[in-house]
């Protein structure tokens, strides 16, 4: 998973960042609303987390632009606790509103739940026949018994497993597992994807010929 | 009750129409009163000029019992009119004496007439009384007089032979018919006030209605609408200034508003990001065993947000401090110069690090006041000056004096003030460059405060900044005054 995070102070926007690549997500950073809106139109994020003050452009304006064009999940995070304020962000186009200071464990929670109702998934556990994923813990199981990959393996299963029935190129694989701050050659996603079909069974993960690959509906 | 304009209003209006119909109305009697009197002593002057007249018909020796009667005495004493050729009867005579229209005989009617001869006997009289009179002969002469009496008016004359004519009229008629006039214009004027009156209340409301307009547009505008104003276009001329006044009352409190939500807003902010910055690193820290080295990075982070709240909430209190006049500086002598310089030798290391030089021009001054406060001042002008300046740039302090005043100029060849925000220069948590400023430390409350402490040593802090060209922030304060000793 791929999120991006929008906030010009650079100690928190260091701490979220550190975080979230703790639990091995790939994590962009933009220190104002103009950086902040480029990005977040070049690449396709999992999930984007916002400050309000920003400089050049507040969120505000970049959730307005962004809306135009994106459904990426954003979650708001900022000093205005007014009701008013929540109103405004939540009508505006964000789906969630945390206010600083925040608890780090809830805003993780809250952005693996953005994400997965972005992908129309809202229970935790993803089955696909008898593998269970479990996005909440990040962990699968095979016919109960618990199998072990590596993050990035588990990164791309799960991206595969919400896209479920869609073909996902490599390149979007590669930008969603990778951020940009990451320049392993893209190759590296045949090596994860042939290691998870080991792990898991080799028609888990469906080839497509030059297109990209797919789990099966 | 006499608060209300309307009942005000309309008392001075009733005085007035009061005194206009009332005058109006006295003047009209008075004039019918003096014709109607003017009429009644003509009629009397004319009677009695007809008895006058009428008389000398008569015989003399009918009218003076002195006088011969036979013709020849007549020639003798060559009085009076030819003999006519014949007297007329005496019953005729008496007959044409009543004027016209007057009682012959006593009937109780107002007129009245008696006719006297020098000998006091009575020719005629007709509805005499003896109340009437008395009448001095002495000043009685051919021409009617009036004797004006309460209720009557008489008129004396002296006829032919030294008789003596009174005529009068009673006024009794008159009267009555004057005091029913009266009534009239009593009633008349009365009703006529009182529809001045209620015309007058109903005009007065009706001139009331724009100031109730001009009330409930301002009572409109509320914290939710601040931004609205009375419309002037529809305003009438007089209440033009007030509309005027209130309208900038309003722009004056939305301003001040909207300067205190910033302020509110911006606070929040400013306070809850380095708390969001600790909580958020220590519970990292704690969701995973660490690394020492890891444990020690996360402690100097929390540091240093520590220290910036540390110092954003001192500076918050003590403009709260100086705002609720809590705060009232020291009143010692402070070298001002050595304040300069010593600043001036603190800052040297940042200055050499952004490649900036100071250079001083600083005269010995005295002021009264607080040393730390005031050096703070200086510091914090001269931080900002090294700060919004660029390599190679210099920043210049000036200390001089001026009259009884010690001035402070710090010029910088910064890239100055933009003009739109050099009205909000002094605000809390104004910062001119928002991205720069973050990078390079400060929490916009600087100046606030340097305001805050320069006010209360009453002095005045003001700056001059073209775009381009660099910023000079000037302070005024009032200095010691060498003692004479």
């Amino acid at each position: 998973m791929r999120i991006l995070v929008i906030e010009d102070e650079p100690a928190l926007a260091n701490v979220i960042a550190r975080a979230f690549r703790e639990e091995e997500y790939a994590v962009d950073e933009a220190a104002d609303g103009e950086v902040g809106l480029s990005k977040a139109t070049t690449w396709d994020y999992d999930a984007i987390i916002m400050d309000v003050m920003l400089p050049k452009h507040d969120g505000w304006w970049v959730l307005m632009h962004l809306r135009r064009t994106h459904k990426t999940p954003v979650l708001m995070l900022t000093a205005c606790d007014t009701v008013y304020d929540k109103v405004k962000g939540l009508d505006l186009g964000a789906d969630d509103y945390l206010v600083k200071p925040f608890d780090l464990l809830e805003l993780l929670a809250r952005v693996r739940a953005l994400i997965r109702r972005a992908a129309d998934q809202p229970n935790p556990i993803i089955k696909i026949q008898d593998i269970h994923i479990d996005t909440g813990a990040k962990q699968v199981l095979v016919s109960g018994r618990l199998v072990v990959l590596t993050a990035r393996e588990y990164a791309i299963l799960e991206l595969l497993a919400r896209n479920r029935g869609r073909v996902v190129t490599r390149t979007q694989i590669y930008d969603h597992i990778f951020d940009e701050t990451d320049d392993t050659f893209s190759n590296i996603v045949e090596v994860h994807v042939s290691n998870v079909r080991k792990k898991l069974g080799h028609d888990i993960i469906v080839t497509r010929r030059g297109l990209g690959y797919l789990i099966d509906a | 009750m006499l608060n209300s304009i309307r009942l005000r209003l309309l008392l001075w209006y009733a005085i007035v129409l009061c005194a206009i119909i009332g005058g109006f109305a006295y003047l009209m009697y008075d004039d019918v009163r003096t014709a109607r009197y003017a009429e009644v002593d003509a009629e009397i002057i004319g009677a009695a000029n007809y008895i006058d007249s009428t008389l000398r018909q008569f015989p003399p020796f009918e009218l003076d019992f002195r006088m011969p009667k036979g013709p020849k005495k007549d020639r003798e004493f060559g009085k009076g009119p030819p003999p006519p050729p014949k007297w007329q009867p005496l019953e005729q005579l008496m007959a044409n004496l009543p004027p016209p229209s007057w009682p012959t005989k006593d009937d109780g009617s107002g007129r009245y007439f008696w006719i006297q001869r020098s000998d006091n006997s009575y020719i005629m009289k007709v509805n005499y009384s003896a109340d009437y009179g008395p009448y001095p002969t002495s000043g009685m002469t051919s021409t009617p007089a009036i004797h004006i009496e309460p209720g009557r008016h008489h008129a004396t004359c002296l006829g032919p032979f030294q008789t003596r004519i009174h005529v009068g009229c009673s006024l009794d008629t008159i009267d009555s018919q004057l005091n029913q006039f009266a009534r009239k214009l009593f009633v008349v004027g009365s009703c006529l006030l009182i529809i001045g009156l209620l015309g007058g209340w109903v005009i007065s409301s009706r001139m009331i209605r724009p100031l109730k307009r001009i009330s409930s547009s301002a009572s409109r505008i509320s914290a939710d609408n601040l931004s609205e104003r009375i419309d002037t276009a529809r305003v009438e001329t007089e209440l033009l200034p007030l509309a005027e006044v209130l309208n900038d009352a309003f722009s004056r409190l939305q301003t001040t508003f909207e300067q205190l939500t910033r302020f509110t807003a911006d606070a929040s902010h400013e306070l809850r990001t380095p708390l969001a910055i600790i909580k958020a690193n220590v519970e990292l820290a704690l969701l995973r065993p660490r690394s020492t080295d890891e444990y020690r990075e996360t402690l100097q982070t929390c540091l240093q947000s520590i220290v910036r709240l540390t110092q954003l909430v001192e500076g918050l209190l003590t403009l709260a401090r100086a705002d609720a006049g809590q705060w009232v500086p020291r009143q010692d002598t402070v070298n001002l110069d050595v304040v300069v310089n010593d600043v001036a030798q603190q800052l040297k290391p940042f200055a050499d690090a952004g490649q900036v030089l100071i250079k001083t021009d600083v005269s010995a001054v005295d002021v009264i006041g607080d040393e730390a406060t005031l050096s703070r001042v200086v510091m914090n002008l001269v931080e900002n000056a090294i700060r919004y300046n660029h390599p190679g740039g210099h920043v210049r302090l000036y200390l001089g004096t001026k009259d009884d005043d010690a001035i402070l100029k710090v010029t910088d060849t910064g890239s100055g003030i933009p003009e739109e925000d050099q009205p909000r220069v002094f605000e809390r948590f104004f910062r001119a460059d928002k991205a720069r400023s973050r990078d390079i430390g400060g929490n916009g409350l600087g100046l606030a405060i340097c305001k805050s402490i320069i006010d209360a040593h009453h002095g005045t802090i003001t700056f001059i900044s073209h775009p381009g060209d660099g910023t000079t922030f000037r302070v005024k304060l009032p200095r010691k005054r060498p003692s004479a000793s």
